[in-house]
């Protein structure tokens, strides 16, 4: 029995051993996001439709339900559209009920200029999860070997320009810091200051990942609402169904 | 009135239709242990996944498109613009996983009690069947989102053919349909995903469950309850299906259901074991996704094909392991069926079976690194010798003697 045991507590540290070797990544920050918070959206929505959107469309949403999810509502004195045109879009083209969100550079121009078509946003969020999203458009340094004169410390050698320097600042690599299971703070050092500070660029950075994480599954607070129902009912289910049977088994010795 | 007018309706219908017998054979009077435990929750359980899946699969198809140009695009349209499409969607996509969890656990069992042993070894053979059909069901329904993950795994694994000498290259592009996986072979997985492979599962199921019924079911004791009748032919451990173990069944199955709302509201990707990040981009030919991995449910075999060095060895390692579970009915050779009274050396070694199947799992989902593939093969070498070990450590070791009566 001693054996077996001893057997045991090898392969328990052989495992964590080999667990620990593999997170030789940089550790992403979390961000807690609020997809209940109106106006968090709608500073998102701004930010990506004045920065990010020249680039990068979302399809797989319209104009109209966005409009809805991040709570713009028509008033009195304006409609729907002109709301969504003043608000949101950059373009004179006219919104119909299929208007997806379309970026206005060609393909042409994007492999051009980028090496590649920049991608659709509309499952970036799930594909890469709102931690990273949120570390990544923190985690630009000054790099002059690279075409846009930066690079990304969770996207090495990425081929989009740092969109946003003007208000975060300018970040440069310390030296002789190991990037082995770090946070990015410890890594990167602001050397020019932004047109905002570190919390407002950090809120900023949060109000767009909250919007491309409702964007990425519009469905989701509706979703958890549903389930406390569901799960409510179920435990009054499994409440009844115990007591069902035990009134039944009574009988069995 | 209506009473003598329904009576007469059940009698005409019972003499053109064995309904009645039917019921009483499978339901009213059908006996099975009494001592059954939580262990025996995961039969009927994984019927109802199987229903479920056949359900949300049904109304999954009516707007999916599977055309490669269409795909990824008709299942966000799903999730988007369908009324309740995400909810159809993520009880598809769950009830996979629940499906080889509840399978899983139910395999456990078979392990535990014994359920393999003479007169079940045909059941048990039937029911690794419906294990391979749920293996092959999944692999084809995993293609069908048409995500960059499904579009690299059903290439990594299709190409696995392709070791096999002089035929693996042509029945590949066979298999594919096409030189690399493409829109020919999502038609077709698509075809196989929605009408041959339910029709094979839904067949192999029901000669499962007529295996079980002729034989009846063991319990966790290991004694066969028909060799102690009583006067009238009815075994004295015995107790009804219906009501029992409906009533049973009935609360396992809303505390089942509880779990799987609990995924399918709250955490539907499930920390992205039921849902792949990756798969969130369409399939692309030009962009490999950093790290293949199949689902969690298949990685344990995954693990042992990537700790054989060689790729045909690693195939036929892959398949062995699968294969092997055929044979298990005449590997045991125990003179007691249950793990309760089984001898020490057969507890030692189900117990480190289950954990480097456990270990073999996660490493399968993980990059190879040379102290990874070490002790995937550590943890395959486990998983073959827990079978090729059977005979030799249930002849020598010294069991305790089965009750003679359920307690």
């Amino acid at each position: 029995m001693n054996n077996v045991k001893k057997l045991i507590i090898y392969f328990y540290f052989l495992f964590f051993a080999l667990s620990l070797n593999a997170s030789s990544n940089i550790k992403l920050d979390l961000v807690e996001i609020n997809l209940e918070s109106k106006p968090s959206l709608q500073r998102g929505a701004k930010v990506f439709f004045d920065y990010c959107q020249g680039c990068h469309s979302l399809k797989y949403i319209r104009y109209s339900d966005l409009a809805t999810g991040i709570g713009l509502t028509e008033t009195k004195e304006k409609s729907l559209d002109s709301i969504i045109k003043e608000t949101l879009m950059h373009s004179s083209n006219k919104i119909s009920e299929s208007s997806s969100i379309f970026s206005s550079i060609s393909k042409e121009n994007g492999v051009k200029w980028f090496g590649k078509m920049p991608p659709d946003l509309s499952l970036i969020s799930r594909y890469r999860g709102n931690d990273w999203l949120y570390t990544y458009m923190r985690s630009f340094y000054k790099d002059s070997s690279r075409p846009w004169g930066v690079n990304n410390l969770i996207f090495p050698d990425v081929g989009m320009p740092h969109i946003l320097l003007k208000l975060q600042g300018l970040q440069v690599l310390k030296e002789g810091i190991s990037h082995h299971d770090q946070n990015i703070d410890k890594i990167l050092d602001l050397v020019e200051n932004g047109e905002l500070s570190k919390n407002e660029y950090n809120t900023l950075v949060t109000d767009l990942v909250t919007f491309l994480s409702y964007v990425g599954e519009p469905i989701q607070v509706e979703r958890t609402k549903l389930g406390i129902g569901v799960l409510i009912y179920l435990f009054i289910l499994i409440v009844a169904l115990f007591f069902l049977k035990r009134e039944y088994w009574k009988d069995v010795k | 009135m209506y009473k003598n007018l329904s009576e007469k309706l059940f009698n005409w219908l019972n003499k053109r239709l064995p309904v009645k017998a039917f019921y009483e054979d499978h339901m009213s009077k059908y006996y099975a242990p009494k001592n059954f435990n939580f262990w025996y929750y995961f039969g009927s359980l994984a019927m109802l996944t199987f229903g479920i899946q056949i359900l949300s699969g049904i109304w999954l198809a009516m707007f999916y498109n599977p055309s490669s140009k269409e795909a990824f695009d008709s299942v966000e349209y799903i999730m988007r613009d369908v009324k309740f499409g995400w909810l159809i969607r993520y009880i598809h996509s769950t009830g996979a996983s629940f499906f080889f969890i509840v399978v899983y656990l139910h395999i456990f069992r078979g392990f535990l009690y014994g359920s393999y042993k003479k007169p079940r070894e045909l059941l048990w053979i039937i029911g690794v069947v419906i294990y391979l059909c749920l293996m092959a069901e999944c692999f084809f329904g995993y293609l069908l989102p048409w995500g960059n993950m499904s579009f690299w795994g059903a290439q990594v694994i299709t190409s696995l053919f392709g070791a096999i000498p002089i035929v693996g290259d042509p029945l590949v592009e066979w298999i594919r349909g096409d030189y690399t996986v493409s829109g020919a072979t999502l038609n077709r997985f698509f075809s196989l995903h929605v009408s041959a492979m339910p029709l094979i599962f839904l067949a192999v199921i029901v000669l499962h469950l007529t295996a079980l019924h002729e034989v009846g079911s063991l319990n966790p004791d290991g004694i066969e309850i028909k060799e102690n009748k009583d006067s009238n032919g009815i075994p004295v451990d015995g107790i009804p299906f219906h009501p029992y173990y409906t009533v049973k069944d009935l609360f396992g199955v809303s505390v089942f259901l509880f779990a799987f709302f609990s995924v399918v509201f709250f955490k539907p990707d499930f920390f992205g074991f039921f849902l792949e990040g990756p798969n969130f981009t369409p399939a692309d030919q030009l962009a490999t996704p950093e790290h293949i991995a199949p689902v969690w449910y298949m990685t344990p075999y995954y693990a042992i094909l990537r700790a054989v060095p060689n790729k045909l060895a690693g195939i036929l390692a892959m398949g062995a392991a699968i294969a092997i579970l055929f044979f298990v009915p005449w590997l045991d050779r125990s003179p007691v069926k249950s793990m309760r009274y089984k001898g020490i050396l057969s507890k030692i070694a189900l117990s480190l079976f289950i954990i480097s199947f456990v270990i073999l799992g996660y490493l399968g989902m993980q990059p190879p690194s040379e102290g990874k593939t070490l002790l995937a093969q550590i943890c395959s070498l486990i998983y073959f010798i827990f079978f090729l070990s059977m005979p030799i450590l249930s002849s020598i070791e010294k069991c305790k003697n089965p009750p003679e009566r359920v307690k």
